[in-house]
């Protein structure tokens, strides 16, 4: 399974089954009380707590060729689809707001030994409702498989829990209204990630989700770095601090 | 940008901006164990960034802060396409232009009026206060960029003042002036006009260098009540052409005439198919409805026509939302106008929109001003309406 400059391939078992769970917490809060007062985002809730899926379904995770660790591919669309339908019936992959750099599904290589591997993925997508639409930030997730066996050890999708993590629109006779918000919990998981796990070769968390980020959006090319980072460097260096100050998240579609 | 600058982005939410999540997010954070220091001296800056310059609210604001902190620039993204087209530059050279020049010390984007020879003059509408405390004065400021008139020449400001209480002085400063808070009058303005509600009136000066002016606009004399009033500028240079021209005196307010603005009511007719109403909105708070009401009588038209508002909100941080009903109509102070005839909301400030209605035959109505309900309670800002009617 090891292939020259240390890339490796990644397969899976399609006999095997996997029991995947799904969740979605309610709304905690929203800019215009609209999870109060449209029905379907205050009641919006998984649509399948349980579900069994072939293995093949998270094929479409995996890369077709030989891949090293940092290295990234898009996923297949078939298969992301199969599995946000647990969550919502009806996920689109095209967002409806699209500047451009919103589009895309993404998978890159964490980490490997010669038992594991884990992939880290992003995925944009939506939720089409009867009367408007559900965006959330991103959903981001890991897939741990069995590289002898070929079986899914452990698998996630979930949107992070940042202070804004969607964006919604609510279609009435005047038009779509706009709307951020909070959802606690929204996922689908199957397994439990494996604890002190010693790779051969390994990136960290935070730089596997850069390398993600960077697929999506041009200016992950510029050197972001927090508020008391800047404190600290702007007066030591004595460089201007360049601030972009948005109502949602930059580096997701929560906005 | 990485060479130049250290780049930060921050989520409004964060910082208490949206003013309805405030709660929900500060509850969050007491549950989870976290917090946010927004006496940061980093955050103070940003916050202050958005509530500087004669322009106010945009979802995305680009700040430019130096290393002690100090606000160096501030684009609006809802500015962007207008400012990209008043300057023929694309948005990415547009944007570079705007790094340039924070950098270079002009403070883009923080209430400075640039006028250049392609566009020699800027409209402002805003607010002004009347104080509250004795020799405290609550100043609004403009600041003008005449620096592109290297030849010098003639400044006017032609101004409005809204039909609200509190009469206002206009002061022009030169651009280094630092406007004292507790200065009665000021000493060493160049020149200056008072007026009372519904007044026009005009300052011009002379200059013989292209330089930094500031408009400085309060309500001039304590009263025991606040009083905001709304006032519109029309800021312009005539370019000197060889020979700088003369300093031309302020003229004595009671020279120039006085011509008032709308009443309350507005009557139009075949002779006067438009009027113009310069006035001030308040924010109800979130369910609520607080009306600045415009009776339009448009009766004169038997066989009916078109009304149309075209409604400009003023550069204070409040949105507006305007609703049209039938005159007999008692308007709502909570809820939802449902029994508006129609209605256009959450115009941001610096935005413009227009209330379009088709009506069979001539009628009364009222135009209904408020607050969005996402703004503070209580909160203003100015607005303009042109009310007219296209007959049938």
């Amino acid at each position: 399974m090891k292939t020259l400059q240390n890339q490796i391939t990644l397969n899976l078992n399609d006999d095997a089954e996997v029991n995947v769970k799904g969740f979605i917490a309610p709304i905690e809060y929203t800019q215009y009380n609209f999870h109060v007062e449209w029905d379907e985002l205050a009641n919006l809730r998984v649509a399948e707590p349980e579900k069994q899926y072939p293995a093949s379904v998270f094929q479409a995770f995996l890369a077709s060729e030989p891949v090293s660790v940092g290295e990234c591919w898009e996923i297949q669309e078939e298969g992301i689809l199969t599995l946000l339908k647990q969550l919502h019936p009806n996920p689109r992959l095209k967002l409806t707001i699209d500047s451009g750099d919103s589009r895309g599904l993404w998978a890159c290589l964490r980490a490997y030994n010669d038992e594991l591997a884990e992939i880290v993925f992003r995925i944009h997508a939506e939720f089409i409702m009867e009367s408007g639409k559900f965006t959330p930030s991103q959903f981001a997730g890991h897939l741990v498989i069995d590289r002898h066996q070929e079986r899914v050890i452990s698998f996630k999708i979930y949107v992070p829990p940042t202070t804004i993590n969607f964006d919604a629109g609510w279609t009435r006779d005047k038009g779509t209204a706009a709307e951020i918000g909070f959802c606690p919990k929204m996922e689908i998981s199957a397994g439990t990630p494996s604890q002190n796990v010693e790779f051969i070769a390994a990136i960290t968390q935070e730089k596997a989700e850069r390398a993600l980020s960077s697929r999506f959006y041009k200016f992950q090319k510029i050197n972001w770095v927090s508020l008391e980072e800047a404190l600290e460097m702007a007066p030591a260096q004595q460089k201007p601090i360049h601030v972009i100050s948005v109502d949602g998240p930059l580096f997701d579609e929560g906005c | 940008m990485n060479e130049n600058f250290i780049n930060i982005w921050v989520a409004n939410s964060e910082l208490g901006r949206i003013q309805s999540l405030r709660e929900p997010i500060a509850k969050r954070r007491e549950r989870e164990g976290k917090t946010f220091d927004t006496s940061h001296p980093l955050v103070q800056a940003m916050i202050k960034g958005w509530k500087t310059g004669s322009k106010k609210g945009s979802p995305v604001d680009c700040l430019v802060i130096a290393p002690d902190f100090a606000l160096m620039g501030r684009q609006m993204v809802n500015e962007l396409r207008e400012d990209c087209e008043r300057r023929g530059l694309s948005r990415r050279e547009y944007y570079l232009t705007f790094l340039k020049e924070t950098l270079e010390g002009k403070e883009p984007g923080l209430g400075n009026i640039v006028l250049t020879r392609e566009h020699p003059w800027q409209s402002v509408l805003d607010l002004f206060h009347t104080p509250t405390v004795e020799n405290h004065q609550d100043w609004t400021v403009v600041t003008i960029d005449t620096t592109p008139f290297e030849k010098g020449g003639t400044l006017t400001i032609d101004i409005e003042i809204g039909r609200e209480e509190g009469e206002a002085a206009f002061y022009l400063f030169d651009g280094d002036r630092v406007l004292s808070t507790t200065e009665d009058v000021p000493k060493d303005m160049l020149t200056w006009v008072w007026g009372e509600p519904g007044d026009t009136r005009q300052i011009t000066h002379s200059f013989d260098r292209g330089q930094l002016f500031k408009l400085g606009v309060t309500g001039p004399w304590m009263k025991e009540e606040a009083c905001i009033n709304a006032f519109r500028t029309k800021i312009s240079v005539s370019e000197n052409q060889e020979e700088p021209l003369e300093e031309k005196p302020p003229e004595p307010n009671e020279d120039i005439p006085n011509v008032p603005l709308s009443e309350l009511n507005v009557l139009l007719d075949s002779a006067q198919l438009s009027q113009e109403i310069l006035d001030v909105f308040r924010a109800p708070g979130e369910g609520y409805q607080d009306y600045t009401v415009v009776n339009i009588d448009a009766t004169a038209f038997e066989g009916g026509g078109t009304l149309i508002i075209d409604v400009h909100v003023g550069s204070a941080h409040t949105s507006g939302s305007f609703d049209l009903f039938d005159g007999n109509t008692e308007l709502p102070t909570e809820g939802y106008p449902a029994n508006a005839l129609t209605s256009m909301w959450g115009i941001r400030p610096n935005q413009a929109g227009q209330i379009r209605h088709l009506f069979a035959r001539g009628k009364v109505f009222k135009f209904g001003a408020t607050g969005d309900w996402s703004g503070e309670k209580g909160q203003t800002n100015a607005f303009h309406a042109k009310i007219s009617v296209e007959e049938n």
